[in-house]
């Protein structure tokens, strides 16, 4: 029933989700804006997910812009090298 | 060899290992990052000219490589299918399930301090399809710039949301199952 009234008064639970994405990326517009707020002050759901994602959103940006790690030995790496500047002389 | 020759072998030298670890990260294919990393030194090799260094010569290259495997991803998945949510969402958009009310016990700051933690998202990201995992990825690397990612990948921006937000949505599911819940 709660759901229901979120759903028909403040956009669907699957918008507001995307929202988050938009509202992460500063891609959102101040009227989505607004709507996003009053659907999170509502739908305890869409809070919960929201302060997942926050937790996620700073694990990800750390995990992913640090150093790869290291996936190749050295002697597929020298073969490679070899091979390319064969190549590119 | 000419000045253009000496520079590329140079290069390669100092620079292949980095670019081969990065384009694994992004493609997780060895052959794969191969081909691109070798494309990234056969376009360096053409465009040698036009370089004339303005950036370091590795921040150069790996632009190259951020653009071989946004090439790449755009030529292998030229028609991306629909993402679907309907995993999560019933067919009016609300939550289907409960489970994202349960809290998770995050306080422990340094999780990526954590070997166990460290292992459960590698896992849980190998779990979603290279079709979502590269759009996410480059999205990161390229500091969030939604514009870039989607012109060098052909992805409209609409379904960019889309692949985050679905793909998100399978990263939480996996990680509340297999730590947050066991806690």
């Amino acid at each position: 029933m709660v759901k229901r009234l979120i759903h028909i008064l403040f956009m669907p639970c699957r918008q507001a989700t995307l929202l988050i994405e938009k509202r992460n990326a500063n891609r959102i517009t101040s009227f989505q804006k607004i709507r996003l707020k009053a659907h999170l002050m509502i739908c305890k759901w869409c809070r919960a997910y929201n302060h997942k994602i926050n937790v996620m959103e700073d694990l990800m940006r750390k995990i992913f812009t640090q150093d790869a790690p290291d996936k190749f030995n050295n002697i597929d790496l020298q073969t490679f090298k070899d091979k390319l500047k064969e190549k590119l002389k | 060899m000419d000045k253009r020759a000496t520079h590329i072998q140079q290069w390669i030298d100092a620079y292949s290992d980095s670019l081969l670890n990065s384009a694994f990260f992004l493609l997780s294919d060895k052959q794969d990052a191969e081909d691109v990393v070798q494309n990234v030194f056969i376009s360096a090799f053409e465009s040698y000219y036009s370089f004339e260094d303005r950036s370091s010569v590795k921040t150069w290259l790996m632009a190259i490589l951020k653009n071989k495997v946004a090439e790449f991803y755009r030529k292998k998945y030229r028609h991306p299918d629909n993402v679907s949510l309907d995993r999560y969402f019933d067919q009016e958009g609300s939550w289907k399930h409960d489970d994202i009310l349960q809290d998770w016990n995050e306080k422990d700051e340094n999780l990526l301090d954590n070997n166990d933690f460290n292992k459960v998202m590698a896992d849980c990201l190998d779990k979603l399809p290279l079709k979502w995992l590269i759009p996410v990825k480059l999205y990161y690397l390229e500091e969030k710039k939604a514009d870039k990612v989607c012109q060098e990948t052909g992805i409209t921006a609409t379904n960019l949301w889309k692949i985050l937000q679905r793909g998100r949505m399978q990263l939480r599911e996996c990680l509340e199952f297999n730590w947050f819940n066991i806690l």
